[in-house]
């Protein structure tokens, strides 16, 4: 059988499997798809019908996966960079418990670095309304009266602590003054180390499925 | 007043499919574990090409693994550097074969993967048969 006619199911096969190696580099791409050309050819050649061959593969992309999934794991181990490592934890969030988990601690770290970086610049321009309010005591009845809640939450605490950015600010005293710079400098770099430890404890501990299937050949008793 | 006593088909599946389902999940568990120690053996003496090791892997280990299976871990073991490639165009082959040989690496994990295998082996099956003497 010509394996090169243009519609025959060996050239889609490998048109699709090519497509799907895309995020390898091109010297891997090519090796793998020579190899499966190779594997084909020679199956064919043995008389095994093309479509045999093709579903021992399975489906072009799933086959492909299984590359593209090792490649970028390595890539994330070993660059150590933050984009790669979340890029490759939130690939595998739906199939791996570690890199959901990691996944949400990421987010999580993530989400408290930029709260402090936005208090950080909304300070600079309107210093009023970030700080750190405090109504003592705080087994008083509480006084402040809360704005329309915010869509993007940008303060913790309520009542009688108030910490971040609240607009209009609480009418009770600011006690941080200057000093919540450094403390959310403080808490920007505490979320960044979080972030990047919990994704390089999830990147390194993924496991990828071998795959073996179990089918074993039984042979009688002796 | 008459009760009518209602007969519902079995929620769980037969006895003999589950059984058979079970022995299905408990062999797709212990082949995932040996996946590796079986590759790293076949190309332990000479290196061998894709189609070959597969060949060896279900004539001589009786693990019957798929195309699909095989390459992408040959891909992880070459990568992780356990194996190493090379293309060959030999005389009794039309097309070049890629051929996998095992590394230094390679050979201290079988080693160790080995001794790991043979000492629960061993245990275990005391552990199976006891008290059947």
């Amino acid at each position: 059988m010509n394996l090169h006619h243009k519609d025959d199911p060996v050239t889609t096969w490998l048109k699709n499997l090519q497509r799907a190696l895309a995020p390898l580099p091109s010297d891997d791409s090519q090796e793998i798809l020579a190899e499966a050309r190779e594997h084909i050819s020679e199956r064919v050649a043995m008389g095994v019908p093309p479509l045999e061959v093709l579903s021992a593969f399975g489906n072009a992309k799933t086959y492909a996966q299984g590359f593209v999934d090792e490649y970028l794991l390595n890539r994330a181990r070993s660059s150590r960079r933050t984009l790669p490592m979340l890029r490759t934890v939130i690939r595998f969030a739906g199939r791996s418990v570690v890199a959901g988990f990691g996944s949400v601690c990421a987010v999580i770290s993530g989400f408290f670095g930029l709260w402090s970086l936005g208090c950080i610049a909304v300070k600079i321009v309107r210093p009023d309304l970030v700080g750190l309010w405090l109504d003592f005591p705080l087994s008083a009845q509480h006084r402040y009266v809360h704005a329309q809640r915010d869509f993007i939450p940008l303060s913790f605490g309520h009542d009688h602590i108030v910490f971040g950015f609240q607009n209009p600010p609480p009418s009770f005293p600011e006690y941080l003054g200057l000093w919540i710079y450094p403390c959310m400098i403080g808490i920007a770099l505490v979320s960044y180390v979080a972030l990047r430890a919990s994704l390089l404890l999830a990147v390194k501990r993924i496991r990828l499925p071998t795959g073996f299937k179990p089918n074993v050949k039984t042979s009688p008793e002796p | 007043m008459v009760s009518k006593k209602i007969t519902r088909p079995p929620k769980t599946r037969p006895d003999s499919e589950a059984l058979q389902g079970s022995r299905e999940r408990l062999r797709t568990q212990m082949f995932k574990g040996v996946a590796e120690l079986a590759l790293l053996s076949v190309v332990q003496q000479t290196p061998e090409y894709g189609l070959r090791i597969l060949e060896v892997l279900r004539d001589e280990a009786g693990l019957e693994i798929a195309e699909g299976t095989l390459y992408p871990l040959l891909y992880r073991l070459e990568k992780r550097g356990s194996i190493q490639s090379e293309w060959h165009v030999l005389e009794d082959a039309s097309h070049p074969r890629k051929y996998y040989a095992i590394t230094s690496q390679g050979k201290a994990e079988l080693k160790a993967h080995l001794d790991d295998w043979q000492a629960m082996t061993v245990a275990f099956n005391r552990f199976l048969n006891r008290g059947k003497k």
